[in-house]
């Protein structure tokens, strides 16, 4: 509803005006204390309790007049969707029934049913229905219309199919399931007339949580309208386990941190049970403050190479779903990596000892580092148990064999970093090395060396898996590491070069150039990590370089494979095997073997929250992980009901809720609008208001001249 | 006559605020108007002769018996024989009310205060009770002017509230007071839970001598509200809109009815009893009371002068 003239609103100041004559022509009713009360006859009251209550009527009626008419002249107006007007009368439906966990709390659920159930038996008998139960994916769907089916039969199919609705564990997720039903009915329209109602109910608690992300430009169809069912939210007593993380603990065993976090209005104290493997490890007490998060620590001294799994479990409450949540450990294996050291007595602080204290092996570390002397490469084996990765500080030294064997690591798919010291000559089997990748030397950059003579890195690409942690502002600053010498290369075009410069200093001197060999990778440094050449190692910057390039090269970053109910499995690249895997998923259904082929073809879908195994059907391998449900759910914040609109209606329908925008809208020249105006019936309405009052006020003061005088005679 | 007497206006007296004051003005203005000296009354009261004895004041002798009889005889005399009176003052929510300046508790404190000025002046003894729904003061009856000072001080400082109950008055009156004192009863007389005729009985079976003095107001009288009003009763705050003109009727058929049946019992029980309203001047009331004593004097009188005859005899 909205009015052409909503300034005449200011109108209703004279609602004030009856009510002033009324105070003003009010006989003064004077209180007093009486001291004889005990004669004074008690039978007077009511009659002037329902003289008042005549005039406070017939104020009220005044009053009311006076609205009516400031409403008519405001001009009240409707806007209709021109093809809602004129559909043919039967209307297409579409039941969105959430059955994500949080309708679990109490008995939410049932109360949805209910009502879906009674959003079937409001609806005409004649039109058809569709029913969708959704939570994060659409889980189950009944079309609006089967082929040779009656409109009772139609009825019968969604009334049993939301009876038989069960809770799931997803989160909820309202896009997939809107977009799922337009579609129903918008496919099912062609067929049928053009011009009639689509409506998709929505039964729902309606968190917040599952509208979709800002940004999301997807809006209904305006043919579509959209009637949100709400179930009323239940003052739960819930707590969830809203996050948990499995650490390796830097003296052995596992640190487990949990969160908890307390839904509830008041301060909650509960028992935690950590579950590892079947056997409880431990209980805590925990006490969480209202509307706040709490983490939960245990430590255990568990082996930490052998996969393990559990759960950190609460005390059953209103909402049981978010007690629980699930935890594994896969042991991966450690890389190895191979460190040069420097020829014996070069420097008091040798480069290779600068990379050792940057790549110190703590407890949770995925590496070992290896140490060798630079006569020693030859030796160390190159085949299938070669080093995962060779770090050599300085290269300007390695004999013909060391350079020989780098070179076939690195063709056998090896990872290598190697330094350039330009402090010393470059010469021999190195030169020709350098060389051969597609280098031309051109000699130190300094003649002289000392504090005050440095370059700086002029570029570096930050978009590098190296260099892209440290790309934020606060880390990006790289002028204060200075270089006092470095050797200079340039690139040589005459060669197909694979190489790619990763940094450089001016006049694009490269620094840091990534070169793939073979089915290896090298990283080439044209500047030795010593005092005398630069102050990286001095500087904050070269233990995060290290670490990230020692990352990069070893491919340590693997993403940590976490599922949420509603996901499709992954397919487990960690199981060497190409050929079967044995998979046994959270549900209570057994194992059963897969291909890739025909997981590829229809992926698993995760339903339930618990642990998920693979297993090898050839090796011992076995990767367990856990399978949870979102803790987003848990949140019981909701969406009002014209937010839902705006995020997801179409702009029509937004309009309809927006008074200031449809005000805009000129419905004559938007033939999609019918605009009806209320102002007529609001003066017919002040007509038969007059009327009622006058006759009304005709009967009160007959009633007071009578009274006044039989007084009087 | 009304201009005579302005100084018993309460309208006027209401303006004095010192009860010691007041009082003298109105008492000694009463009694000069009356052209009576309250100083020759019959405080000394001749009781029979005896046979002188050695040690006999001198005084005494009657010499014209001794001319007769040549006998020396003294006279001998009642010891103080003066009235003892209390007042029993009603304190209640109900004396507050006042239509015009002078609340009806204004009006028995000034009547109270006068009436123990008269009695001390004339050597009787006064006592001031005062109640609601208990007795909230008792001051034993005594004849000394510093006793009538705190009278005075005393009705002063009374404040209206609370419910009326005689009960527990004329209770206190009957375990507290001496047997054949006077008894002045200064109330509204309007309470409503307790039948007032029983306990005036009981009064009167202890041989007290009661006067009732009805305090009313002139608009409790002829119930002269002019418009609807809220009527609030102070004892209980129950409140009741009253259309004066449809129910002043019932209401002072009610009021007549009542005090009547009080009245009568009255009568029957030999308790005088009027009313007094709180626009007249307190001449009326004072009369009454001189007069009731006067009355009692004279029973007195007459009963111990038979009771001396015989002596004689």
């Amino acid at each position: 509803m909205s009015f052409l003239a909503p300034f005449l609103f200011a109108g209703s100041l004279m609602l004030v005006a009856p009510w002033l004559l009324h105070r003003i022509r009010k006989p003064q009713q004077q209180a007093m204390v009486f001291g004889s009360m005990m004669f004074v006859p008690q039978v007077k009251k009511k009659v002037l309790e329902k003289r008042s209550i005549q005039h406070w009527l017939l104020m009220l009626l005044r009053m009311l007049l006076l609205l009516i008419l400031v409403l008519a002249f405001s001009r009240p107006y409707q806007l209709y969707l021109a093809e809602a007007l004129s559909d043919d009368g039967a209307a297409r439906h579409v039941i969105l029934l959430d059955n994500s966990y949080s309708m679990g709390a109490a008995d939410k659920f049932d109360g949805a049913k209910k009502r879906a159930l009674d959003v079937v038996n409001s609806i005409d008998a004649t039109e058809r229905i569709g029913l969708i139960v959704f939570n994060q994916v659409v889980e189950d769907e009944h079309p609006v219309s089967v082929e040779n089916e009656s409109p009772q039969d139609n009825r019968r199919r969604i009334r049993q199919a939301i009876e038989a609705a069960s809770l799931g564990e997803s989160r909820t997720a309202y896009l997939p399931a809107i977009q799922r039903a337009q579609e129903a009915l918008l496919s099912a329209r062609s067929e049928e007339s053009t011009t009639q109602k689509n409506i998709i109910h929505i039964v729902s608690d309606f968190q917040q949580a599952g509208m979709p992300e800002r940004g999301a430009d997807w809006r209904a169809s305006s043919q579509v309208e959209f009637k949100l069912e709400s179930v009323p939210q239940i003052q739960t007593d819930n707590l969830a386990v809203s996050d948990i993380a499995l650490r390796e603990a830097p003296q052995g065993g596992f640190r487990i941190l949990g969160q908890i976090k307390n839904w509830t209005e008041q301060e909650v104290s509960r028992e935690a049970q950590l579950v590892i493997d079947g056997v409880e490890a431990e209980r805590k007490t925990i006490t969480v403050q209202a509307g706040h998060s709490m983490k939960v620590s245990f430590r255990t001294d568990w082996d930490v190479s052998r996969s393990h799994a559990g759960f950190l479990q609460l005390p059953d409450d209103d909402l049981q779903l978010d007690n629980k949540r699930y935890f594994s450990w896969n042991p991966e294996a450690k890389r190895r990596v191979a460190l040069l050291q420097d020829p014996a007595d070069l420097r008091r602080w040798p480069a290779s000892w600068f990379v050792n204290q940057a790549l110190s092996v703590s407890g949770d570390s995925i590496w070992t580092i290896e140490e060798f002397a630079t006569d020693e490469l030859p030796s160390v084996a190159n085949d299938e148990t070669a080093p995962d990765a060779l770090l050599a500080p300085i290269i300007n030294h390695l004999s013909e064999a060391s350079i020989a064997w780098l070179k076939a690591y690195l063709n056998q798919g090896g990872k290598a970093m190697v330094w350039i010291d330009p402090a010393q000559p470059l010469d021999g089997p190195a030169a020709s090395w350098v060389a051969s990748l597609g280098y031309i030397i051109e000699g130190p950059r300094f003649q002289n060396t000392h504090d005050d003579q440095f370059d700086i890195l002029s570029w570096i690409d930050f978009d590098h898996a190296i260099f892209y942690p440290m790309r934020d502002m606060e880390f990006n600053d790289f002028t204060m590491v200075h270089f006092y010498q470095y050797l200079q290369l340039a690139a040589d075009h005459s060669d197909e070069n694979s190489s790619r410069v990763l940094a450089c200093f001016d006049e694009r001197r490269p620094a840091l150039i990534e070169q793939t060999i073979g089915d290896g990778n090298l990283l080439l440094w044209t500047f030795a990590p010593v005092l005398d050449a630069t102050n990286l190692p001095r500087n904050p910057k070269f233990v995060p370089i290290m670490f990230e390039t020692l990352n990069y090269l070893i491919e340590a970053r693997r993403e940590k494979v976490e599922y949420a109910v509603g996901e499709a499995l992954l397919w487990d690249e960690s199981l060497a095997d190409e050929a079967g895997r044995i998979v046994d998923l959270p549900d209570e259904a057994p194992a059963f073997s897969l291909t890739r082929e025909s997981f590829n073809q229809k992926p698993p879908l995760l339903t339930q929250s618990g642990i998920v195994q693979w297993r090898s059907e050839l090796s011992d391998l076995e990767f367990q992980y856990a399978v949870n449900i979102d803790a987003s759910e848990s949140n019981p914040a909701v969406v009002l009901e014209d937010a839902f609109v705006r995020a997801l209606g179409s702009s029509a329908l937004v309009q309809a809720y927006n008074a200031e925008q449809l005000a805009k809208i000129q419905a004559e020249q938007d033939d999609r609008f019918v605009k009806v105006e209320y102002g007529w019936w609001a003066l017919l309405a002040l007509l038969i208001g007059l009327m009622a009052e006058g006759f009304y006020a005709s009967i009160v003061s007959r009633r007071e001249w009578n009274k006044q005088a039989n007084a009087e005679g | 006559m009304q201009n005579d007497l302005h100084f018993l206006n309460p309208d006027e007296l209401a303006g004095i605020a010192d009860l010691s004051l007041l009082a003298r003005r109105v008492v000694e203005g009463l009694l000069a108007g009356l052209h009576r000296s309250p100083h020759f009354g019959s405080s000394i009261e001749f009781a029979q002769y005896r046979q002188y004895v050695q040690g006999d004041d001198p005084r005494f002798v009657d010499w014209d018996l001794y001319a007769r009889t040549d006998r020396l005889h003294t006279k001998q005399f009642h010891e103080e024989t003066n009235l003892r009176c209390s007042i029993l003052l009603d304190a209640s929510a109900s004396m507050s009310y006042a239509s015009g300046k002078v609340s009806k508790l204004d009006y028995a404190r000034m009547l109270a205060a006068c009436l123990a000025m008269l009695l001390v002046k004339q050597n009787d003894s006064v006592g001031l009770s005062t109640f609601q729904e208990s007795v909230r003061l008792f001051l034993p009856p005594r004849s000394s002017s510093r006793h009538l000072q705190r009278v005075f001080v005393e009705l002063a400082n009374v404040e209206a509230g609370g419910q009326t109950n005689l009960v527990h008055a004329i209770q206190h009156a009957c375990e507290t007071l001496p047997q054949r004192s006077m008894v002045i009863l200064i109330s509204d007389l309007l309470d409503a839970e307790n039948d007032m005729s029983t306990y005036i009985r009981l009064l009167r079976a202890r041989s007290f001598d009661v006067l009732v003095l009805q305090i009313s107001d002139p608009a409790e009288r002829e119930f002269s509200i002019a418009k609807s009003t809220l009527l609030i009763d102070p004892e209980n705050q129950r409140e009741q809109f009253v259309v004066p003109d449809d129910m002043r009727e019932q209401y002072l058929e009610n009021r007549r009815a009542y005090f009547s049946a009080i009245r009568t019992a009255c009568i029957g029980m030999q308790v005088e009893m009027d009313e007094f309203d709180t626009s007249e001047p307190l001449d009326r009331a004072l009369h009454f009371f001189l007069q009731q004593r006067q009355q009692l004097m004279s029973a007195m009188s007459g009963k111990r002068a038979g009771a001396a005859g015989g002596a004689s005899r």
